[in-house]
């Protein structure tokens, strides 16, 4: 587990990290320009271009290493190799990377980890960089650590900045797997203050998404419409639901996670 | 639309040797050093040459940098599309993205066997189940040891039992029994165990250990542990005669899957539809007063 001091570490180097690459890239263009254009032709001027061509290649090839690291660490996160793949992130983290879309994509993978171990302040304080520094650019990147965010703000209850995450990813287009990482904390957040009927909207595509979650996840998802559906009083929707959710998961381990749930499965029985 | 070779793309979408790239970067780097050590030295025309040479250089290899990164960022909007596509089961029309990323080399190896595998899932959903076995097979060939390589002999597995190649598929599915690890690739390989029971007829041994099936099913597969429900359903129909059982399975698929769909992936659940109750999809709204 990464302690609070070490991601603050990690959180100042990465910004520190961003900001040299772009010292170093505006440096490598003035020298471009410099030997190029300015004192063509001239001893100093072949050595810069030397020195550029030589900075570039090498910090190159270790951008690509780590760029290399990331997908590898990505992959063991989905296949639930998370302390391996958070000492390869470390790693990545630590050292110096001239393209700032890698540093950005270790550090929105490292909040992934954390908020799979459930350390939500440490992920949400991860992703809030990610956010800082994320242009139009990455706009994957971005969505994908809105969607962390949201949901860690939601687990911190921060419901304000849920609802602004929420409602930046509302305004976006976003593709199937990304509206998958949405809807869960986009029904839980509706619960939460208090709007049933905002789930209740839409619904079939949402039963559709929720469908296409892991278990644990797609059985939670359904057990939370159910709910609305019980406080939206629309009960054979409800009845559907939690009868679709136990599929998923036991009734025991569904209402150990939400209490509130309890109604539901009692009317469900009578 | 023109008819489509899936297994074209498999060669097609072979990524190109770097070896070849730099090879040709190393080339021009020298051809210039040369230029500029035997002809451009000392004289000014020379010397203006020798730097033309270096701007065009220099612009060729930003265009190239540029167009490599639209192409990428091409390739990947469209396996993104394509990903949905499969996701949604609109497998008709995932053919035209999967054609445009894998048409050329694609030198990611993450987006290539993807798109494969969705390839591949195409070409089962559209009844084209030789070329779906042959893109399946080429990705395990590739890739022996990873866990889409895995992925693709599961499938070969159920397509080769569509195809009635039962021996063939007895091998692929043994060889995947003593490989696999994790409850996700496990439950898969469950899956195209009991559809080689069911499609022989050995229906007791397809309701061996029932309880622990049914749960690895449903941790592993999540919805799709509805085609596991309606297998062993129709495994109870045909051997037990426990017409509750199987009702009560044929249920719990349909709650999870669409009749129709269990059907069309599995065609010998059909007789499952006519002979019990499907569950009820989700229920409309009631109607605002």
């Amino acid at each position: 587990m990464l302690g609070n001091q070490e991601v603050q570490k990690i959180i100042g180097r990465i910004d520190t990290g961003i900001r040299l690459g772009r010292l170093i890239r505006i440096a490598i263009f003035v020298g471009l320009i410099y030997s190029l254009v300015i004192e063509r032709q001239s001893n100093i001027s072949n050595a810069i271009l030397i020195g550029v061509g030589v900075v570039w290649v090498a910090l190159g090839i270790r951008a690509r290493r780590k760029a290399d690291q990331t997908t590898a660490a990505s992959q063991m996160i989905a296949s639930g190799g998370l302390t391996q793949a958070a000492g390869m992130l470390l790693e990545v983290c630590r050292g110096f990377c001239l393209h700032k879309p890698v540093a950005l994509m270790a550090c929105h993978n490292l909040a992934v980890i954390l908020q799979k171990q459930r350390q939500w302040p440490a992920a949400w304080q991860l992703c809030e960089l990610v956010r800082s520094w994320a242009d139009k650019r990455l706009g994957e990147l971005r969505i994908l650590s809105e969607s962390v965010r949201a949901e860690c703000s939601l687990a911190m209850n921060n419901l304000g900045a849920t609802y602004e995450s929420l409602s930046i990813l509302s305004r976006l287009e976003l593709s199937v797997t990304e509206r998958l990482s949405v809807l869960p904390t986009e029904i839980n957040y509706c619960l939460q203050v208090g709007q049933p009927e905002a789930v209740m909207n839409d619904l079939p595509n949402k039963v559709t998404l929720a469908a296409m979650l892991p278990t644990q996840l797609a059985g939670a998802t359904h057990a939370s419409m159910a709910l609305a559906a019980h406080a939206a009083k629309q009960m054979a929707r409800r009845d559907w639901l939690w009868e679709r959710a136990t599929l998923y998961c036991p009734a025991e381990e569904l209402l150990a996670q939400r209490p509130g749930l309890q109604d539901v499965a009692k009317q469900r029985k009578s | 639309m023109a008819e489509v070779n899936f297994t074209n793309l498999v060669e097609n979408s072979q990524p190109k040797r770097r070896l070849t790239r730099i090879g040709i970067f190393i080339l021009i780097g020298v051809g210039l050093l040369l230029w500029s050590l035997l002809v451009g030295a000392g004289s000014e025309r020379g010397e203006f040459v020798s730097l033309m040479l270096l701007w065009i250089i220099l612009i060729g290899v930003l265009v190239s940098i540029f167009i490599n990164a639209a192409r990428r960022q091409g390739i990947i909007r469209c396996s993104r599309k394509a990903a949905d596509l499969c996701l949604l089961e609109r497998w008709d029309e995932a053919i035209e993205p999967l054609q445009k990323v894998l048409n050329k080399p694609v030198n990611q190896p993450q987006i290539r066997y993807q798109g494969l595998l969705e390839l591949a899932g195409v070409a089962e959903h559209t009844g084209k189940l030789d070329q779906s076995r042959q893109i399946y097979q080429a990705i395990g060939q590739e890739q022996p040891h990873g866990p889409l390589g895995r992925l693709a002999l599961v499938g070969e597995a159920i397509v080769l039992l569509k195809l009635d190649q039962l021996a063939d598929a007895e091998a692929v599915i043994r060889r995947l029994e003593v490989s696999v690890e994790g409850p996700g690739l496990k439950s898969l390989v469950l899956l195209a165990r009991l559809y080689q029971q069911i499609k022989t007829g050995h229906y007791s041994e397809a309701l061996e250990d029932e309880a622990n099936k049914c749960e690895l099913a449903r941790l592993g597969l999540s919805t799709k542990a509805g085609y596991v429900y309606g297998m062993l359903a129709l495994a109870h129909k045909n051997q037990t005669e426990n017409q509750d059982q199987a009702k009560k399975y044929w249920r719990q698929a349909t709650m999870l899957i669409r009749p129709e769909n269990l059907v069309r992936k599995f065609p010998e659940l059909a007789q499952l539809e006519q002979a019990y109750p499907s569950a009820n999809g989700l229920p409309e709204a009631p109607e605002v007063k």
